[in-house]
């Protein structure tokens, strides 16, 4: 019996076996192709599959990538990936879309190089499918060696299949040896879908994980699977959340609202014939948008990019629209904002970069952070690096990449030319990609002639911010934070096994030092805060005693008067006693007035009023009132308090006397410019603090009203300068002498206290009304 | 009787300096009297004068800050001592004006040091009262004296003009005195003999236009 009969033969039993002998059957066959004399075939080694698979995909998390890829050309609109290293052995990827049929799963997904997407591009949902080479399914190689999937579709019941991929790595055996089997699963989790599980989808259950995955890891996958879909379109059709038990990340999706932090968008379109760009500006200075066209050659020119291999003036690369964010890491670009700069900050070091994304799915790994060569793929940096000009300095500006989020939009249609490299990462380095990255730099380089020309606004926008937060409080923060970052990173340091135990000791003895350091230079901080109180105290007494002081000076010389009187009286040729009885009550009257001044001076600066404690407010300004109230009356001064109403908050009192005693002294000053009626009305009303875009804040307002003439309109936007004064050079209308600090002193206090000053005319006294908003405090629980 | 009178807006100050003052008049054995006041309001400033008219005032003294106090309901005024003075030198030419005060060197106050009599410190003055009170009755009593010489030669040469016995030196005299005296008269003394002369000229007009009348009745 020659050769090809004998595996007829046994091919008829295996065939004729109940049930048949399938392993056989495959095995005979291919026994009996080889022996075609005339035509031969390929066959393949199991082992193959473990080349493409396993072995070209980079990282496991470019494996599970690929994976949500393929929900996403399913129409999945949600995909939950639980990732469990540390308390079990699991990985699970489970999407809502359409899942298989039975012979879809047999005839495709078991098909390998077999790619839907090569003979229909879109999907469904209108999705550009994102993979073609039909090859992505292999890559569950990568992350575990056992495969157990489970797949629903509208049209057939339940089916599942499990893959044990050690199974391909052994020598000698074809793939077609290698067993998958079919089975019907009793259940599947899918995600829900309108609060529902989802009637069909796919779940995919990978366990004896080849790699452990880390901390970092989970990080750079959170990033990578952020990225995924741009976070520049408002639709959000495609959700993705992930679970795990190596570093629980709180599952954040992006937030787009972080974009609206940007100082300056700019829009780039190109639309794929034509030699003309359209740039679109906006910047958080200016309402309206800008509109500029630009030609490619001198878009080239500008960018500095030798044209001569240009071809045509052509731009290779086709349609492509380019989006950057321009972001200012500090805390002036979360100002009206819901988030903190920790969080803006967060949102950067995660997204800061210029993606690509073709059909609205990223393209690895331009723009990744996590990324050795591809985060900053136009070389921003060493830009920077060479020339680290700033904004000042106009001609050499440049940007730096954590400062830009940005995406570069192409598609598979449109960039035929711009095509995926073989090994799953990044695009051909092609002309036609020369010509995007060309596009891409010359779209940066827009952006920062844009800002330039910013400057005046940018500057201006500055100073404002500056008066808002004080100088210690940012360098208090900035310290704090800096603390903060060295405990998690001397954390990190302790906790890795690497690290020399020497060198560990160094750190954490470097660590403690700085840390120590940081807490002298807060309580320093503290206490020049506390000295700059002390000091606006004595200021104080110093601007009250040139307005009141020649009051006290009178009340001397009348003492001395009234002796000398009373003396002179009973020294008459017939003395005068009821004369001198009545000049030596005035003196008694006078030497009083005398003390009450020194013990006022006295009481300024005590040490108790230095401490912030729970102050009733009423109290301190009935108080001041009380004592300054006789330098008024001889003023014919009527001070009114009665509409001064209980208030507590946690405050320093030296503060409110301060406030207050500065703005009773350029009352009294007004005042007395006016004959007739003279009156100051002081108020202390609880109120809110009702601002657009702002929570309502607690507090009280200290209003105090006067008689005199007002602020004159000349003057009224130089009020708050230190040593501008209108009583600098008195006039016949004044006669104190101001120092030109009352108000300055106000105004770093309320500033201080994170309050508001402002002043108007009082429409009742007709003169200056002076209101000072602060905020309720409570004594923090420590 | 002659009196020195005080302006200050300042009751008990007022009230002290007018004791001092008078212990040491009546030590220093004179017989003027001192009297004192409240600033008048600014609508009433030119009180001052019947009310130094009436008094016999024949001296004043100030204060510079006089706009601070109220009494009775009345003040604060608006004007200072370096205001006022010119209000009064306007009907009292030579009138012994001093300020007493704490603000000595206020640059107003010195500004119109020539008006006043002289500028006296609060202090200076309690503690050496006697040296100025000596000075406040010379003063007065040389004003006095002049006032009635001066009073006397403008009644006489206001008879000599009335009677038209006047020569033009005399005239001139007047008119100085009056002006000195602050003594108000219409229309001044030059314009009385144009108005006789107009008169004169248009009485001429008529006895021409009578004899034209006449000469053609005839």
């Amino acid at each position: 019996m020659n050769k090809i009969e004998e595996i007829k033969e046994k091919l008829l039993l295996a065939v004729q076996s109940n049930p048949p002998n399938f392993d056989d059957i495959i095995s005979l066959s291919t026994e009996l192709a080889k022996q075609d004399p005339t035509n031969q075939r390929f066959y393949i080694d199991a082992k193959t599959l473990i080349h493409l698979g396993r072995d070209s995909i980079k990282d496991h998390s470019t494996a599970l990538l690929e994976l949500v890829k393929n929900s996403y050309d399913a129409d999945a609109t949600k995909v939950d990936i639980e990732i469990f290293s540390e308390t079990k052995d699991m990985i699970r990827v489970a999407d809502n879309g359409f899942g298989m049929t039975e012979n879809e799963l047999k005839n495709s997904w078991l098909r390998i190089g077999y790619s839907g997407k090569r003979t229909s591009t879109k999907s469904k949902l209108g999705r550009r499918k994102t993979g073609e080479k039909g090859i992505g399914r292999i890559s569950t190689d990568r992350l575990g060696s056992q495969l157990e999937l489970r797949t629903k579709s509208k049209d057939d019941k339940l089916i599942g299949l499990k893959v044990n991929w050690d199974n391909f790595d052994v020598e000698g055996k074809s793939l077609s040896d290698i067993r998958v089997e079919i089975f019907e699963p009793k259940e599947i989790k899918l995600p829900l879908h309108e609060g529902k599980p989802s009637s069909t989808g796919t779940e995919i259950i990978i366990e004896k994980q080849r790699q452990a995955w880390t901390k970092i890891n989970i990080e750079n996958l959170f990033q990578e699977l952020s990225a995924l879909t741009p976070p520049f379109e408002n639709v959000q059709d495609f959700a993705i959340s992930l679970v795990n038990d190596v570093y629980p990340i709180p599952s954040e999706e992006i937030n787009s609202s972080y974009l609206d932090a940007a100082e300056i968008k700019i829009e780039a379109y190109y639309p794929g014939n034509g030699t003309e760009i359209i740039y679109t500006y906006w910047d958080k200075y200016n309402d309206k948008e800008v509109i500029e066209k630009i030609d490619w050659s001198n878009l080239l020119i500008r960018t500095g990019i030798d044209t001569e291999n240009l071809l045509n003036n052509q731009i290779r690369s086709g349609a492509a629209t380019i989006k950057l964010y321009f972001f200012l890491r500090e805390s002036s670009s979360v100002k009206d904002f819901e988030f903190n700069l920790t969080k803006l900050r967060e949102f950067l070091d995660n997204n800061a970069g210029i993606k690509i994304y073709r059909d609205r799915i990223v393209v690895k790994p331009y723009g990744f952070p996590s990324s050795q060569f591809g985060y900053d793929w136009l070389g921003l940096a060493d830009r920077k690096a060479k020339d680290p000009a700033g904004i000042s300095r106009t001609a050499n500006y440049s940007v730096t990449p954590n400062q830009l989020v940005g995406a570069v939009f192409i598609t598979r249609d449109s960039n035929i030319e711009l095509a995926d490299s073989a090994a799953r990462e990044g695009l051909v380095e092609s002309e036609a990609f020369y010509d995007l990255k060309s596009l891409v730099m010359g779209t940066i380089n827009m952006l920062e002639s844009y800002r330039t020309r910013l400057i005046p606004k940018i500057n201006e926008a500055k100073r404002k911010s500056r008066s808002k937060e004080s100088t210690t409080e940012r360098i208090i923060k900035a310290l704090n934070s800096i603390e903060k970052d060295l405990y998690s990173i001397n954390l990190e340091i302790q906790s890795n096994p690497d690290i020399d135990d020497y060198l560990k000791e160094k750190v954490q003895k470097n660590v403690n030092d700085l840390s120590g350091t940081t807490n002298k230079v807060e309580k320093t901080i503290t206490d020049l805060l506390n000295w700059n109180r002390t000091l606006s105290g004595l200021a104080t007494i110093g601007i009250s005693s040139a307005v009141f002081g020649h009051e006290t000076e009178g009340y001397i010389t009348q003492l001395k008067g009234s002796v000398m009187a009373a003396k002179l009286a009973l020294n008459r040729k017939q003395p005068n006693l009821l004369e001198a009885l009545k000049e030596i009550d005035k003196a008694v009257k006078s030497s009083r007035r005398v003390a009450a001044w020194g013990a006022y001076a006295l009481t300024r600066v005590q040490k108790e009023k230095r401490n912030k404690k729970n102050v009733n407010i009423a109290k301190i300004v009935k108080s001041v009132v009380n004592e300054l109230k006789p330098a008024y009356t001889a003023a014919s001064i009527d001070i009114d308090d009665k509409e001064v109403k209980d208030f507590y908050t946690y405050t320093f009192q030296m503060d409110i006397e301060t406030v207050l005693i500065n703005l009773l002294t350029n009352a009294y000053t007004a005042a007395t410019l006016k004959s007739g009626k003279r009156k100051i009305v002081i108020k202390l009303i609880e109120e809110d603090l009702r601002e657009p875009k702002k929570l309502v804040e607690n507090g009280f307002s200290l209003i105090v009203s006067d008689t005199g003439p007002g602020v004159s309109k000349e003057f009224e936007h130089r009020v708050f300068e230190p040593l501008f004064s209108t009583k600098i050079n008195p006039t016949q209308g004044s006669k104190s002498i101001g120092t030109g600090l009352g108000l300055t002193v106000v105004n770093s206090i309320v500033t201080d206290l994170k309050g508001k000053v402002s002043f108007d005319r009082d429409p009742e006294l007709k003169g200056a009304r002076f209101k000072i908003w602060l905020p309720k405090e409570k004594k923090q629980r420590s | 009787m002659c009196k020195i009178g005080i302006i200050d807006d300042n009751k008990e100050q007022r009230e002290t300096l007018k004791s001092l003052i008078e212990s040491h008049l009546e030590n220093l054995d004179s017989n003027i009297k001192v009297v004192d006041i409240f600033p008048f309001a600014d609508e009433h400033i030119d009180d001052y004068k019947e009310w130094i008219e009436k008094n016999d005032i024949e001296c004043l003294i100030f204060d510079e800050q006089m706009h601070n106090d109220s009494e009775d309901e009345k003040g604060p005024v608006g004007y200072r001592g370096n205001q006022l003075v010119l209000r009064i030198r306007k009907f009292f030419k030579d009138m012994p004006i001093y300020v007493i005060t704490s603000h000595k060197t206020d640059d107003d106050l010195q500004e119109k040091f020539s008006e006043f009599e002289d500028i006296i410190g609060r202090q200076e003055f309690v503690e050496e009262g006697e040296k100025y009170v000596k000075r406040f009755i010379r003063a007065t009593q040389s004003f006095l004296n002049e006032n009635i010489s001066e009073l006397s030669e403008l009644k006489n040469l206001s008879e000599l003009v009335a009677s038209g016995n006047n020569d033009a030196n005399d005239l001139k005299r007047l008119r100085a005195l009056q002006l000195k005296l602050n003594v108000q008269i219409d229309s001044g003394l030059g314009e009385r003999k144009d108005w006789l002369d107009e008169y004169e000229s248009k009485i001429q007009f008529l006895e021409e236009l009578q004899k034209k009348i006449e000469n053609k009745i005839k």
